[in-house]
Order: C-alpha cells, then sequence, then structure tokens
C-alpha cells in the first residue's frame, strides 16, 4: 500500500475514534448527569479530543513518513487525488457552514451550532477520504 | 503490448511493461525514478488506472527513446 493511501486510511481511523470518543463522552455526561445534550459540558471534550486527535494523527504521520524518508511519495496522481478528494469534502463542509450561519441567525443554542460545524466537517473529512482511497484503489478518470 | 486491466477506466492501452522488458528488464521503480514519479503511479498507468498527463507521458517515451505513439494506443472509433 503507497504512502498516501495508507495516511489517509490512518487519518480516517483517528478521525472516527475521536469522534465516537468525543461522542460517547457526552452522551454519558446526559445520561449520567440527567441533563439536556445541550446542558452537557461538552467545550472541554470538543477541543481535547480535536486536539489529541490532531496530535496523534502529526506523530502517526511523522512515523509513517520516516519509513519512507527519501523516497518520493507524491507527484501528479497523488496530487490529483487529493484534489478530488478536497473538491468532494468541501461540497459538505459547505453545507456546515451555511448550516451554522444559519443557526446563529436563529439565535440556536451554541452546543448545536458547534455540534453542527464539528460533525458536519467530520463527515466531509470521511467523504474526502473515501473518494482518496476508491482513487488510490480503482484508479482515476472513470 | 500492454493490457489495462479489467477494472480499466479508460480506453487508452500502453505498452509499457513490454519495452521496459525489451530495455534490459528495467523496473517499475527504476521507470519511477527516471521520470518521477512513484512506484504506484507507473503500476496505476501500466493498469490503464491512471492517464497520466502529456508532460509525463512525453517523459516515458523519453525514457525508452520511442516515439509516444509506440507507448499509448488510443483505439479507432467504429465508424457509425
Amino acid at each position: 500500500m503507497e504512502f498516501s493511501q495508507r495516511h489517509t486510511l490512518v487519518g480516517t481511523a483517528i478521525s472516527v475514534t475521536t469522534m465516537a470518543t468525543y461522542v460517547a463522552i457526552v452522551v454519558v455526561r446526559a445520561l449520567t448527569d440527567d441533563l439536556p445534550l445541550a446542558g452537557v459540558a461538552w467545550q472541554g471534550p470538543m477541543l481535547w479530543c480535536v486536539g489529541v486527535g490532531g496530535a496523534v494523527y502529526a506523530a502517526a504521520y511523522a512515523v509513517m513518513r520516516s519509513r519512507h524518508r527519501g523516497e518520493r511519495v507524491t507527484d501528479e496522481r497523488t496530487d490529483r487525488i487529493e484534489t478530488q478528494a478536497e473538491f468532494a469534502a468541501s461540497g459538505l463542509t459547505s453545507l456546515g457552514v451555511l448550516a451554522a450561519l444559519v443557526m446563529l441567525a436563529l439565535d440556536a443554542d451554541p452546543f448545536w451550532v458547534a455540534n453542527t460545524l464539528l460533525i458536519v466537517t467530520w463527515l466531509g473529512s470521511l467523504v474526502g477520504a473515501g473518494v482518496a482511497i476508491e482513487a488510490y484503489r480503482e484508479g482515476l478518470d472513470r | 503490448m500492454g493490457r489495462p486491466s479489467k477494472a480499466s477506466p479508460t480506453r487508452v492501452t500502453n505498452a509499457i511493461r513490454a519495452l521496459r522488458f525489451a530495455h534490459g528488464e528495467m523496473t517499475q521503480a527504476d521507470l519511477a525514478a527516471r521520470i518521477g514519479v512513484t512506484r504506484q503511479t507507473v503500476i496505476a498507468i501500466e493498469q490503464g488506472r491512471y492517464s497520466p498527463s502529456l508532460e509525463m507521458a512525453f517523459q516515458i517515451a523519453r525514457a525508452f527513446q520511442v516515439p509516444l505513439d509506440d507507448v499509448f494506443q488510443y483505439p479507432e472509433e467504429d465508424p457509425a
């Protein structure tokens, strides 16, 4: 498996684990404290999960890259795949930003605004990763 | 003559595999190093899973010192 495909898969696994951890923390807090979801102290878990997930990914990327030291790992094909993945992800992410703007205009609870942004951008990254992995496996230009 | 894989997304075929063997059994890694791409990209091109840019196509042809048409082929359209 090539470097770009591997780091996309590892990044996706870390992203899914991080999001699952965050959701589990918020839901457990809501259940144990008998609170509505919007009443849970979500800021700390969200920032910690995003920060720790990013740090773990950065460390994993550094380890994977060190195993390919001196090797070319990108070229026009990987650049095209990444561009295609970013394009796919940006559609969903844009919808998330729009949804957040509407929610802010309607004076929605910050919990829902922040979590809408988090979940939609996360889903966007999953879509992008899926497009990239499919392109690495099956090829471009279909 | 190289053949695209069963799941080939392109009608462009190529003879890279045959040309590699005709040039002293050049490895995919050797060819990749010569044209400045990853080995996986050479594999993808050989299997018809990626159509290279025109610039890369010329680089491949130059690596084998043959005209572009000897490396890549595109089937004629059937007359309607």
